[in-house]
C-alpha cells in the first residue's frame, strides 16, 4: 500500500503568495491615503453673492454693448496671488467692472484642484481676499505654484451658466 | 653766415612740420559723449564735448542735434533743452526742440573769438517717464555735433545716447470679452435622388458664433480660444481672419481680435436646444 503523498504548497508558491499579498496591501494603502484630484465643479446656477466683494471705486457702470443672446464682460486682475496657510485665505485682485453684463464666479485652480471658489461677483464689484475651500490648505505647502483663475459667467437675470468661460494663468505664492 | 641761414631754414621747416598737423587736425582729439542721470521719473541727459581744454584751433560754431524721432512720446516726454555753454558774448547760444521733426538742437556761433576753453558740458535736456508706463525699456538717441573751427575747418562728431527707463505703474491686465449667442443649426443638406444621399450637410451659426477679445490694460497679453465639445461626433475650430487659429493671439495695448467658431461633424441624434460644448478663452502673458 502506497503512502498517500502529502499535498503541500511548494516553496516558490508560498513566496509568490507573500509577494502578491504585499503588493495588494501597498496598493490598498495608496488608494486609501492618496488624495484624489479635487474636481473642478462649476456651479450650474449662480451661487449666492460673495460676502468679501466690495464696490469698485469710481466705477461708472456704463454697460458694454452685448450681442443678443450672447454676453460681454470686462475683467481686471492681477496675475499674482498669495495664499496664507495660517489664515486659509488667498490675497488676490479680481474685478468685474460695472460695464460687464454677466455675473462671475471666480475659481483659483492648481493642478486641476479648485483651491478657492468665490460666490457670485455682480458687475461693479471686486475682491481682494477669498477664503480657501475646506481642506485646500492641506494640499499646499510654502512655495510657489503655477495655477489659473477660472472665471465662470452667469446670466444676472436667470442665474443660468454661460457656455463661455475664461482661464488666466497665475503665479501663486504660498506662505505659512 | 651761410651755415646759420641753413640752420634757421632747417629749424623753421621742422617747426612748421610739427605745427601743421596739429593745426589741421586739432579737432581730431575732440570727442562727443553723453551722460544720463535718473531721479525718480526724470532722466537728465547731458551732452559733453571731451578734450576741449587748450585748443590750438578753437570752435567758432557748434551745432548739436539729438535725434528723438525714435522716442515714444507717449512714454517719454521731452522737456525743453538748455545750453550749458557759459558765453554771454556769443552771437547765438540757444537750445530748442522741434517735436514735429524729432530734433533737439543746440546752436552756438561766434563771429569773433572762439568757444571758451575748457568746456565740457554743452547741452542738457530732460526725459520724463510717463506715470502710466508699465514696462521699462531702453531707447537709443543718435547725437551729431557739427563743428566750425576758427581756421575754417569743419568736422562732424557722432555718438549714441542710450537711455534706460523703469516702469512707473504697476502692470495690470484688463480685457473685454464679447461673445455671440453661439446658436448653431445643423442641416442635412439637399437630397440627391441619384445617390440616395444628402449632400451639402453643414452647420450654420446665423452670425452668432464669434468671440471677441480686446486688451484694455497697460500690459500686452495673448488670448487662446478653444472649443470643448460635449458630443464626441462634433468638433469645433476657431478661425481668425479666415485662418485656423492654432496659436495664441497676440494683443498689444488697445488691440482687439475676433475668432469665429466653425463646427463640423454630423450629430448622432436629433436634438433641440442642446448644449454642444464649452468655449474657453485663455488669457495669457506676452
Amino acid at each position: 500500500m502506497e503512502k498517500e503523498k502529502k499535498k503541500s504548497i511548494p516553496l516558490w508558491g508560498a513566496v509568490l503568495l507573500v509577494v502578491v499579498a504585499a503588493i495588494a496591501v501597498c496598493v490598498a494603502v495608496w488608494a486609501v491615503f492618496s488624495q484624489p484630484a479635487r474636481p473642478v465643479l462649476a456651479p450650474d446656477q449662480a451661487p449666492a453673492q460673495e460676502p468679501a466683494a466690495e464696490s469698485i471705486p469710481g466705477d461708472s457702470g456704463e454697460k458694454l454693448e452685448s450681442p443678443e443672446g450672447g454676453g460681454s464682460v470686462s475683467l481686471t486682475y492681477s496675475r499674482d496671488v498669495t495664499i496664507d496657510l495660517s489664515d486659509e485665505t488667498a490675497m488676490l485682485y479680481f474685478a468685474n467692472p460695472g460695464r460687464s453684463n454677466q455675473d462671475m464666479v471666480l475659481q483659483v485652480v492648481i493642478r486641476d484642484n479648485v483651491i478657492v471658489q468665490s460666490g457670485t461677483l455682480a458687475p461693479g464689484n471686486q475682491v481682494q481676499s477669498l477664503t480657501l475651500l475646506q481642506d485646500a490648505a492641506d494640499m499646499l505647502s510654502p512655495g510657489s505654484y503655477e495655477g489659473n483663475f477660472t472665471v465662470l459667467y452667469y446670466d444676472p437675470d436667470t442665474g443660468e451658466k454661460a457656455m463661455v468661460n475664461t482661464e488666466i494663468p497665475l503665479t501663486i505664492t504660498v506662505q505659512e | 653766415m651761410k651755415h646759420r641761414n641753413y640752420w634757421a631754414l632747417f629749424l623753421t621747416v621742422v617747426l612748421l612740420a610739427a605745427w601743421f598737423p596739429s593745426a589741421c587736425f586739432a579737432e581730431d582729439h575732440l570727442q562727443l559723449d553723453t551722460r544720463t542721470e535718473t531721479e525718480g521719473n526724470r532722466i537728465t541727459v547731458t551732452v559733453q564735448l571731451w578734450d576741449y581744454i587748450d585748443p590750438q584751433d578753437g570752435i567758432q560754431g557748434l551745432q548739436i542735434d539729438v535725434d528723438t524721432s525714435s522716442l515714444d512720446q507717449t512714454q517719454l516726454h521731452v522737456e525743453e533743452p538748455q545750453s550749458l555753454i557759459e558765453d554771454t558774448t556769443a552771437y547765438t547760444n540757444t537750445a530748442v526742440w522741434n517735436p514735429e521733426r524729432g530734433i533737439l538742437r543746440l546752436n552756438y556761433l561766434r563771429f569773433e573769438g572762439q568757444l571758451p576753453a575748457p568746456t565740457r558740458d554743452v547741452m542738457t535736456f530732460v526725459l520724463q517717464v510717463d506715470p502710466n508706463v508699465a514696462q521699462g525699456g531702453t531707447v537709443t538717441l543718435p547725437v551729431t555735433a557739427k563743428l566750425q573751427m576758427v581756421s575754417g575747418l569743419q568736422t562732424t562728431l557722432r555718438t549714441d545716447c542710450q537711455v534706460t527707463y523703469d516702469a512707473q505703474a504697476e502692470g495690470y491686465v484688463s480685457v473685454t470679452i464679447t461673445w455671440g449667442a453661439l446658436d448653431y443649426t445643423y442641416s442635412d443638406g439637399v437630397w440627391n435622388p441619384d445617390t440616395y444621399l444628402y449632400e451639402g450637410e453643414s452647420w450654420s451659426d446665423n452670425n452668432t458664433g464669434f468671440v471677441t477679445v480686446e486688451n484694455e490694460g497697460n500690459l500686452p497679453t495673448t488670448a487662446q480660444v478653444m472649443f470643448t465639445s460635449s458630443l464626441s461626433e462634433i468638433a469645433g475650430s476657431f478661425y481668425v481672419d479666415g485662418s485656423l487659429l492654432q496659436e495664441p493671439i497676440y494683443l498689444g495695448l488697445g488691440e482687439s481680435r475676433t475668432a469665429n467658431l466653425v463646427l463640423e461633424g454630423k450629430p448622432g441624434q436629433t436634438f433641440q436646444q442642446t448644449t454642444l460644448g464649452t468655449v474657453t478663452i485663455q488669457i495669457g502673458e506676452e
